[in-house]
């Protein structure tokens, strides 16, 4: 294992530690993904969309469960950082890709442990049968990279910021906003077996998040020193 | 427990032969038309101490952080030259200092061993736990404690940071008043590390208002208030 690596693992298991004893980020995903999902599947339900709009329908609203609920909780893996004041000792001790590395592997872990539970919760609860699971498991997969690539380089810019309030989801937003149409349409697709639209769809999400990912590499050790 | 000094510890970490200098000229800082200070120029060489003193507010601790190169100044520049007459660059330069100051804490989540693990595995060094067993007992802690930093004093909290700036052994040392919450013990034992450590030709920066810390010096930079 490079040392690159090794060093960026040591960043996500100190987060991953951290987390899983005070559970500020994970409570606040679950919390939020669980109401929604309570809210939208005793409202709608599996039974009131009709066949031919159930993929879209039910595909659009996984999505938004998923999407608001990774803004409500993945911003604080750099805003830990700063309100504790662990920040200026990780700067001298890390190179700032490493730490980028570290917290994306981190938000990935969170967000892939909120789609274990919540995408199969979903699918049962709101009788989303889909057609390619594999597909759908590989649209779900490249999704939360996207969605946990995007939200990291996010959540490094507002840490910086004297008022973060609000701050997440209004960048967040136009940034993930063409990612998660794509989605969107990646898992309809998935769920009705439209193979060339899925693999259409799946390349535009690949291509963003790889996209987001040189972006974010470059532009991090400049957010992070200065 | 009885505290001691860093002997043993060169033999976990590799050191950096000759030691580093800092001078730095013309530094100014102002946060938008707050001016902290103008125009401070200064250096120091491997086994000094360069004491900033100053009244509360003057920028002790922004200047501290601007030669440690956590803060950028409004003007001048700071250069970091190794044995050999070379300038390190600022990556290189991370990874030969140790910094104590009241406003970077450790991760309170974690134990003092977890705590020193991580950042020995984020620095790349090779030490195992009985390295950091050691050096936790060196500063005063217990290596067997189970709690997390949260439920330490802020003594306690004060010599784990102590230790983690020890770590990887630096060739230069930043210290933001040093004895703050040290029972008197920590605090000898605190000057009988720093005076050890010049001998072996460190570089040592520190801010302070102690009287007692202030006789380690060798040189110094008054700021106004």
């Amino acid at each position: 294992m490079s040392r690159w690596l090794a060093e960026a693992l040591a960043v996500a298991a100190k987060d991953l530690r951290a987390e899983f004893r005070t559970r500020v980020a994970l409570n606040s995903l679950v919390l939020f993904a669980l109401t929604t999902l309570a809210a939208v599947s005793y409202t709608i339900g599996p039974y009131r969309l009709s066949t031919e709009d159930r993929p879209f329908l039910l595909s659009v609203l996984l999505w938004i469960v998923i999407f608001f609920a990774a803004l409500a909780g993945l911003d604080r893996s750099f805003v830990k950082e700063e309100e504790s004041h662990t920040a200026p000792l990780l700067r001298l001790a890390a190179a700032p890709t490493v730490v980028w590395a570290g917290k994306l592997l981190y938000n990935l872990v969170l967000i892939m442990v909120l789609m274990a539970m919540l995408v199969p919760l979903f699918c049962v609860l709101m009788g989303f049968e889909i057609a390619m699971p594999w597909r759908f498991a590989a649209v779900l997969a490249a999704g939360g990279f996207g969605l946990a690539v995007t939200t990291t380089i996010i959540a490094a810019i507002i840490a910086q910021a004297m008022t973060r309030g609000a701050l997440f989801s209004v960048l967040s937003l136009p940034l993930l906003l063409p990612l998660l149409i794509f989605l969107i349409q990646g898992t309809t697709a998935a769920a009705t077996s439209d193979l060339d639209t899925y693999r259409e769809s799946l390349r535009a999400i690949l291509s963003m998040a790889g996209a987001m990912t040189i972006f974010s590499a470059f532009l991090f050790p400049v957010v992070w020193r200065d | 427990m009885e505290l001691s000094t860093l002997d043993g510890l060169h033999a976990i970490v590799p050191q950096m032969s000759g030691g580093i200098s800092i001078s730095f000229s013309d530094v100014a800082k102002r946060y938008d038309m707050r001016v902290v200070f103008r125009s401070i120029s200064g250096e120091v060489d491997p086994g000094e101490v360069l004491v900033i003193t100053g009244p509360n507010g003057s920028g002790k601790s922004t200047l501290l952080s601007i030669l440690c190169g956590l803060l950028r100044p409004t003007r001048g520049e700071v250069l970091y030259r190794s044995a050999d007459g070379g300038n390190l660059t600022r990556d290189a330069w991370g990874r030969h200092l140790g910094v104590v100051a009241p406003s970077m804490a450790v991760y309170e989540e974690l134990t003092a061993m977890e705590n020193l693990r991580f950042y020995a595995r984020v620095r790349g060094l090779a030490l195992d736990d009985g390295d950091h067993r050691d050096l936790l007992d060196r500063v005063g802690l217990d290596p067997e404690r189970k709690t997390p930093v949260r439920g330490y004093s802020t003594g306690m909290a004060q010599r784990l940071k102590i230790a983690q700036a020890l770590l990887h052994d630096p060739a230069v040392l930043f210290l933001d008043e040093p004895s703050s919450n040290l029972d008197p013990t920590g605090q000898d034992w605190l000057e009988e590390c720093v005076r050890s450590l010049l001998e072996e030709e460190r570089t040592i920066v520190l801010a302070t208002n102690d009287r007692r810390e202030m006789t380690w010096g060798s040189r110094n930079v008054s700021l106004a208030g």
